[in-house]
């Protein structure tokens, strides 16, 4: 039970770092036009150097959706990160991680919105590009997406030793 | 010691244009360019100098860097006399007071006025010693309100998430207490009803626990 455990927060990490690297880097969708690849992330458009990000009005509202739930999630997966700590030493033997796994299900909920949003609008059609493909931060927003569930349901799940 | 020396001179005048030194101004308008002056010894004679240099292209780049305001201030009691100056440029400063205060106002700005301000200033008390500070002007068509949504959105969620947190711990509370006090109702007539009576001694309880499973 205890190395389950140690590996769940390792996981945990994991997937807090995860996170980060998926908010920031922006490197969503990838494509390639006539000079080379440009990729476009939630924040820049990146070639060589970044420039503001092209959106649409109506796909304005979108964006901001999922940069807010982005980073939301970012910040439940951090406080459950610390709660997971502090419970691990205040909690007694026999109960249940209650709080951190909800939080972590909480993190899970703004991951799936943020995800679903920005697979709904945004990966369509890319500008200036053709050839659009995911870049690897999609991806490793819906890694984040199974692993936060997991963790989630496993907190609810498993006693303290 | 020649080190040193330099050392006390490059810290003893110091000017200053407040915190940032971007100022952004509407067309049009009329633009506060700021700018502080601090000296350990006082200062007498002393003489500033407004420059500007454009960032723009303009018609004669020998001109650059433009003096625009040229004053001289002969010691703290006195404000300053003006030498030379631009005529839409504007002195608001007052030295008299407790911070030597040397801002100029730029009356009616125009999109060719946008680039870099120096404020110079030499104290020729502390042996001629010089210091400037620089502000960059910009100059906007129009002032565009600072989008704030997604901090908006983030800080909804999160007081939301904590006014229910609350709120359910509320409520717990309140069914817990709840349920105890009905469950002390109930408890009042298990105690009767089992003749187990604590103002006795506990002889008597004893025996009449004593008769009660053989009938049962």
């Amino acid at each position: 039970m205890l190395v389950l455990l140690a590996g769940i927060f390792v996981v945990h990490i994991a997937t807090v770092i995860m996170l980060f690297v998926s908010t920031i880097a922006n490197v969503w969708m990838v494509g390639s036009y006539n000079f080379g690849t440009i990729s476009t992330g939630l924040w820049l458009l990146c070639n060589k150097t970044c420039t503001q990000l092209p959106v649409s009005s109506r796909d304005e509202a979108s964006l901001k959706a999922v940069q807010a739930f982005m980073i939301l999630s970012i910040i439940f997966s951090v406080v459950a990160l610390v709660l997971f700590i502090i419970q691990l030493f205040t909690l007694e033997k026999g109960k249940r991680f209650y709080m951190t796994g909800a939080v972590m299900l909480v993190c899970w909920m703004c991951i799936l919105i943020a995800v679903s949003i920005y697979t709904a609008r945004f990966t369509g059609t890319m500008v200036y590009s053709t050839n659009p493909h995911h870049g690897y931060c999609f991806i490793l927003a819906w890694i984040c997406f199974c692993f936060s569930f997991i963790i989630g349901i496993l907190y609810l799940v498993l006693r303290k030793k | 010691l020649p080190g040193l020396h330099v050392f006390a001179i490059a810290f003893a005048l110091e000017v200053s244009v407040g915190k940032t030194n971007t100022v952004m101004a509407l067309n049009n308008s009329n633009v506060l360019l700021p700018c502080v002056f601090t000296t350990c010894m006082g200062f007498q004679d002393l003489v500033f100098t407004w420059y500007f240099n454009s960032t723009e292209l303009v018609a004669d780049p020998a001109a650059l860097p433009l003096q625009i305001y040229h004053g001289k201030i002969k010691n703290k009691a006195s404000e300053p006399t003006v030498i030379q100056h631009n005529p839409r440029v504007e002195f608001v400063g007052s030295t008299t007071k407790k911070d030597n205060n040397i801002s100029i106002v730029l009356n009616n700005v125009e999109f060719s006025d946008a680039g870099k301000y120096t404020c110079h200033v030499k104290n020729p008390k502390e042996k001629n010693a010089q210091h400037n500070a620089t502000i960059f002007l910009t100059v906007v068509h129009k002032m565009v309100e600072t989008d704030n949504t997604v901090t908006l959105i983030i800080v909804g969620v999160v007081g939301g998430l904590i006014g229910l947190l609350i709120l359910f711990m509320l409520i717990k509370r309140v069914v817990l207490f709840i349920i105890k006090k009905t469950q002390d109702g109930k408890k009042e007539c298990l105690v009767s009803s089992s003749g187990n009576d604590n103002t006795e001694n506990g002889l008597a309880g004893s025996k009449a626990e004593q008769k009660a499973p053989p009938k049962a």
